[in-house]
C-alpha cells in the first residue's frame, strides 16, 4: 500500500517593512454601484512596489533591503502588481493587511496630531507623541485595523 | 532634544517637505530652550543618494529627531543606525510654525 506523507510548508521568513503605508486602503469613486469585496494588499507587497517603482531600486537591491531572496522578492512584486491591477480593473476597494511583515523599528501613530513616529532606542518613549505630547498613541498595527 | 524639520523654505511659514532628502532647508529646534536655527540641505549639492551628507550634518548639530513628509529607504537605515527618531507627518501643507508651536506647548 502506498503511503502518502503530508509535508507542512516551509515557514515564511519575515519581510522587513521600513515604513508602513499611511492609509488603510483606497476606494474607487465615481459610478461604482457594486464595488465588491476589497482586494487585500499585504504590507510587504506595498513595500515591494514602493522600493521598485517609487524609489527605483533594482529587484536585487530591494530584496536585500527587505531581507529576502531575489526570487522571493520577484514573487512578492508580481503578486502586488496583480492585486493592484485587479483592484483597478474590477473597480474594487484596496485594503492594506499586515501580512507576514515586521517593522524594522517600532512605529506608532498619534491619534491627536496624526503623526507616525518610531522609537529607535532607549530614551524614546512610545507612550507620548514627540510632536504634540499627547498620550493617545497606538502601535501602527493597531491603528491600521479597520 | 534637538529636532530637525525638513522644509521647502527657510521661514517659519515654509511648508513641510514631501521628501526628506529633497527638502531645501532644515529648521533646527531645541526643544528645551526654544532656540531655532536654519540649515540648508547639504544633500542638494550631491548627485545620487543624499542620505550620507545629510545625516552627517544632523549628527554634527546633535539632532535626535527629524520630521518630514516621507523618508527614503537609505536615509531610514542611516537614521536608525544613529538612533535618530523619525516622525512622518502625513499633512504636507503643515507649516513650520505650526509644528514648532505644537512641540513647544506645555507637555501634557
Amino acid at each position: 500500500m502506498l503511503e502518502t506523507t503530508v509535508m507542512s510548508p516551509r515557514p515564511r521568513n519575515l519581510r522587513t517593512v521600513f515604513d508602513p503605508p499611511r492609509f488603510k486602503g483606497y476606494t474607487p469613486f465615481g459610478f461604482c454601484p457594486n464595488p465588491g469585496e476589497p482586494v487585500r494588499l499585504l504590507m510587504e507587497e506595498y513595500t515591494a512596489i514602493k522600493l521598485c517603482d517609487y524609489e527605483l531600486m533594482t529587484q536585487s537591491q530591494a530584496a536585500k533591503v527587505m531581507g529576502i531572496s531575489r526570487p522571493t522578492f520577484t514573487r512578492l512584486y508580481e503578486s502586488a502588481r496583480r492585486k493592484i491591477a485587479e483592484a483597478l480593473a474590477e473597480a474594487r476597494p484596496l485594503e492594506t493587511d499586515r501580512g507576514h511583515a515586521f517593522f524594522n523599528h517600532d512605529w506608532h501613530h498619534c491619534r491627536d496630531c496624526n503623526v507616525f513616529f518610531n522609537t529607535p532606542g532607549p530614551g524614546f518613549s512610545d507612550e507620548q507623541c514627540p510632536v504634540c505630547h499627547s498620550h493617545q498613541t497606538v502601535p501602527v498595527t493597531e491603528s491600521q485595523e479597520p | 532634544m534637538n529636532t530637525a524639520i525638513a522644509l521647502t523654505g527657510n521661514t517659519r511659514s515654509s511648508k513641510l517637505s514631501k521628501h526628506f532628502g529633497r527638502c531645501s532647508w532644515f529648521c533646527l529646534v531645541n526643544d528645551a530652550t526654544g532656540e531655532i536655527g536654519w540649515m540648508e540641505n547639504p544633500g542638494l549639492l550631491v548627485e545620487g543618494c543624499k542620505a550620507g551628507p545629510i545625516v552627517s550634518r544632523l549628527i554634527l548639530n546633535n539632532v535626535n529627531r527629524v520630521i518630514s513628509g516621507d523618508f527614503g529607504t537609505n536615509v531610514q537605515q542611516l537614521l536608525n543606525k544613529h538612533h535618530i527618531q523619525m516622525i512622518i507627518h502625513p499633512d504636507e501643507t503643515v507649516k513650520a510654525d505650526t509644528l514648532i508651536k505644537l512641540m513647544m506647548q506645555q507637555k501634557k
